[in-house]
């Protein structure tokens, strides 16, 4: 009963939040403006999928924001505003994302160290690498038909970069609950020894996983620029946060071993929501952020009387 | 009003309960009077709890009924049962934590106090009972003794004359626990009837006057306390003798040998055990028992060992590949590295042999469910269902889980350390029994207990460790002096 109603809260609070924005403006439920902030979400959104596998398996990972930022000054470096360029480009943003990841795993998986200190020393040196390497001013060109294809409206409505987000969403949750993968996701998570003693090879899915973040980081880089259209070196910047809020609003916790992905989306799109109608009521971005640390307070209360263990 | 002298305060007659199909309560007569302390023993399942919440108010019986000095009892609610006088303190604390102790000691009564008098009133209560609690205090900072004693304030406060107290000490350290038996002494002194739900005889000896004891159901007998022993109840718990001595069967007569060899700090251990045998692993605590065991199934590779079945030298150089070869550990330490309690029964059961279970990454459903669900059944889980968590269960089905995972695995040598340690008296028997149903059907089984008892009962040969060594084989009939010498380095 209990676990029911705390997958389901998040979601009542999306539907509340959509209802108290169609009071504001009656053109918030149109169906343009919803998708576009699905739109809006994705670069988020996507490394907040990442995100949740490595809090389900009990760690955490705080360098995704680094890595978008990275990832987005790298394609829009590597593009240099030409066609034949991109596929190369996209290539090597994805590998050196990943190669970012497979770092914090290997680290994690073999020393004794913090996913939570680990990720924010990579998340520090990523953000000096992504100045260094830019020189510190946006460089890089967008290739022409790059913005046009992540923006393109499937039936005059659908932009691919939502959907992008969507799908993968959708394959994460799926793999998460039905392959083995995933199920020793919940089974590290909840418990480390056990899992060792049951055999499960923790190193092997410790370094997966967060590859795995950092590729979607990467991903969620590229849709940043393809939502943008300019690399600044700073783009991604606080991202992690956004991603982590959205992940613990969803219902995956700091413990591990709960959680799932269809909970983190809903808590990217409560953020989103949130964020615009503070913009629709004409308050300015500090006002933005009171209100994102008001809602990350109050569900992360709500969730932790929801979620107590009886046992 | 004057009751007779010889009157129960509480009798059940012929009271049952069944849940659908199944009966939890079954024809129980019995009788309990003023003054004393009742013992409700029972192991899991025997119905101590259908018993409670049928006295409690909680649910109605479906056959018998229920007297209260003399007169019938019915009571459609909890508060219909407070308000005749019967409490009840559940396991599970009912305590509002952001009120204060004495709000939720007074809680549920109808309003209109101020919170002057509702603190003069649990001060007064406190002292007359010799309760050490602070009526200002919060609750929810107060530790779970605490929190039990406001229940029990609680019960006080109102004009109770029967107490159940369930499992009352299974949350409580030592010192916490002698506090609540001299409260129940002075309840009882001042002629409450106190019922106490345990499945833990040592504490039916230290309070109680006189033992009720429940099996599957139904009343096995009332006894006095001073005219009883734990080997009686025991007895009576399980419906038959803790036996000395198991038939165990047969060791197969060409068997499977399994060879284990390594180095330990204090030097070589070398140890044979053949398929279809129990060899018992003996030693005091720190004698390394535990660290042989797990470095056996290669959980712990301080202790570099060597196995080889039939001859063939196997390669373990993980717990995975331990398990691979046939090769289980079944931990100690439930809690610690046993079980994944928030997840379900099912996936705690699989755990160890996905690979069974999936193809190409992709988990099998059905198969995993069927084959679950069939050694479960074997182990005789006793679930509502297998989709549920396994925190939910008590330690001797959360055991079952365990073994259940181990056999999922196909063991051919499994390693079990303490695999009684924290169940009750019936599902140890149940283990008993699994462990020789396991040897007949020729796994080897290493078992590792320090209960001697369980050692001489069930083992074909038995090993005796002593400082990280093993320092003697003892074959066919011995006890436990000679054990304990041998362990102690004394002979």
């Amino acid at each position: 009963m209990r676990r029911t109603l705390s997958a389901a809260a998040i979601w009542l609070v999306l539907l509340a939040l959509l209802a108290a924005a169609a009071l504001l403006s009656p053109g918030f439920l149109d169906p343009a403006y919803l998708v576009n902030i699905v739109r809006q979400a994705a670069p988020v959104g996507i490394a907040a999928v990442g995100v949740t596998l490595v809090m389900i398996l009990g760690g955490v990972d705080l360098s995704v924001g680094a890595i978008i930022s990275f990832a987005a000054v790298l394609c829009a470096v590597q593009m240099e505003g030409r066609v034949e360029n991109i596929p190369f480009a996209l290539a090597t943003t994805l590998a050196a994302s990943v190669a970012i990841g497979l770092f914090n795993g290997i680290v994690i998986a073999f020393n004794r160290v913090s996913p939570f200190i680990l990720t924010l020393g990579t998340a520090l040196a990523v953000y000096g690498l992504t100045q260094v390497y830019s020189g510190g001013t946006a460089r890089g060109v967008v290739a022409p038909g790059f913005r046009e294809f992540f923006n393109f409206r499937l039936g005059d409505l659908v932009p691919v970069l939502a959907l992008t987000f969507v799908a993968l969403a959708i394959l994460a949750e799926a793999a998460l609950r039905t392959t083995r993968y995933g199920r020793s996701l919940y089974l590290v998570g909840s418990n480390r020894a056990a899992a060792a003693l049951a055999g499960l090879p923790i190193a092997r899915l410790t370094i997966a996983t967060y590859a795995i973040s950092g590729l979607l980081a990467g991903v969620g880089g590229i849709a940043l620029l393809a939502r943008s259209g300019v690399s600044s070196t700073f783009a991604g910047r606080g991202f992690e946060f956004d991603a982590l809020a959205a992940v613990v609003l969803g219902g995956t916790t700091f413990e591990g071993g709960r959680g799932n992905v269809a909970g983190t989306v809903a808590g990217v799109l409560v953020l989103f929501v949130a964020f615009n109608m503070v913009n629709m009521l004409g308050l300015d971005y500090n006002s933005q952020l009171i209100v994102k640390g008001v809602i990350i307070i109050a569900a992360s209360a709500a969730y932790t009387r929801l979620n107590r263990d009886p046992g | 009003m004057e009751a007779e002298l010889n009157q129960p305060l509480l009798e059940a007659r012929g009271l049952g309960k069944s849940f659908g199909g199944t009966v939890a309560l079954d024809g129980v007569d019995f009788a309990a009077f003023a003054g004393e302390v009742h013992a409700i023993a029972g192991a899991n399942g025997a119905g101590k709890s259908t018993l409670m919440n049928i006295i409690g108010g909680v649910f109605p019986p479906s056959a018998g009924t229920l007297h209260l000095a003399g007169a019938p009892a019915l009571f459609d609610s909890p508060r219909a049962a407070r308000a005749a006088g019967v409490s009840v303190v559940y396991q599970e604390l009912a305590v509002l934590p952001l009120l204060t102790v004495a709000e939720n000691v007074h809680l549920g009564r109808s309003g209109g106090f101020s919170r002057r008098r509702l603190v003069a009133e649990t001060e007064a209560l406190c002292r007359e009972w010799g309760l050490p609690l602070d009526p200002r205090a919060v609750a929810g900072e107060l530790s779970i003794a605490g929190q039990q004693l406001i229940e029990i304030a609680r019960a006080l406060a109102g004009t109770t004359r029967v107490l159940v107290l369930d499992e009352p000490t299974s949350v409580l350290s030592l010192g916490e626990r002698d506090r609540l038996f001299a409260i129940i002494a002075e309840l009882k002194r001042r002629g409450l009837l106190v019922l106490y739900v345990t499945h833990r005889l040592e504490e039916i000896f230290a309070i109680g006057d006189r033992v009720t004891v429940l099996r599957n159901g139904r009343k096995v007998a009332t006894l006095d306390v001073s005219a009883t022993s734990q080997a009686e109840l025991v007895r009576l718990m399980i419906g038959h003798d803790v036996r000395e001595r198991f038939d165990l069967p047969p060791v197969p007569s060409a068997p499977r040998r399994i060879e284990i060899e390594g180095e330990t700090p204090r030097g070589k251990v070398r140890l044979t055990l053949n398929s279809g045998e129990i060899v018992g692993l003996a030693g005091l605590v720190g004698s390394g028992r535990t660290r042989l065991a797990r470095a056996i199934a290669a959980v712990d590779r301080e202790w570099p060992m060597t196995v080889r079945i039939d001859g063939k030298p196997l390669r373990l150089r993980s717990t995975g590949d331990a398990i691979r070869h046939g090769i289980v550990y079944l931990t100690e330490d439930r809690k610690r590295d046993g079980l994944f309690r928030p997840l379900s029964i099912v996936v705690n059961a699989s755990a160890a042999s996905l690979g069974r279970f999936s193809r190409w990454g992709l988990l099998a459903p059905k198969p995993e469910r069927e084959a679950t669900e069939a050694v479960l059944r074997r182990l005789r889980l006793v679930a509502r269902s297998l989709h549920a968590p396994v925190s939910e269960l008590s330690g001797g089905n959360q055991q079952k889980v365990l073994f259940g995972r181990a056999l999922l695995c196909a063991p051919r040598l499994l390693v079990c350390d303490e695999p009684t340690r924290g169940v009750d008296v019936g599902a140890k028997d149940e283990i008993y029994e699994i462990l020789m149903d396991l040897a007949a059907d020729g796994v080897a089984i290493l078992l590792v207990s320090s209960e001697t008892k369980e050692l001489l009962a069930l083992s074909h040969r038995l090993l005796v460790m002593r400082d990280g060594r093993i320092v003697r084989e003892i074959v066919g009939r011995t006890d436990e002096h000679a054990v304990l010498m041998a362990a102690t380095g004394a002979a």
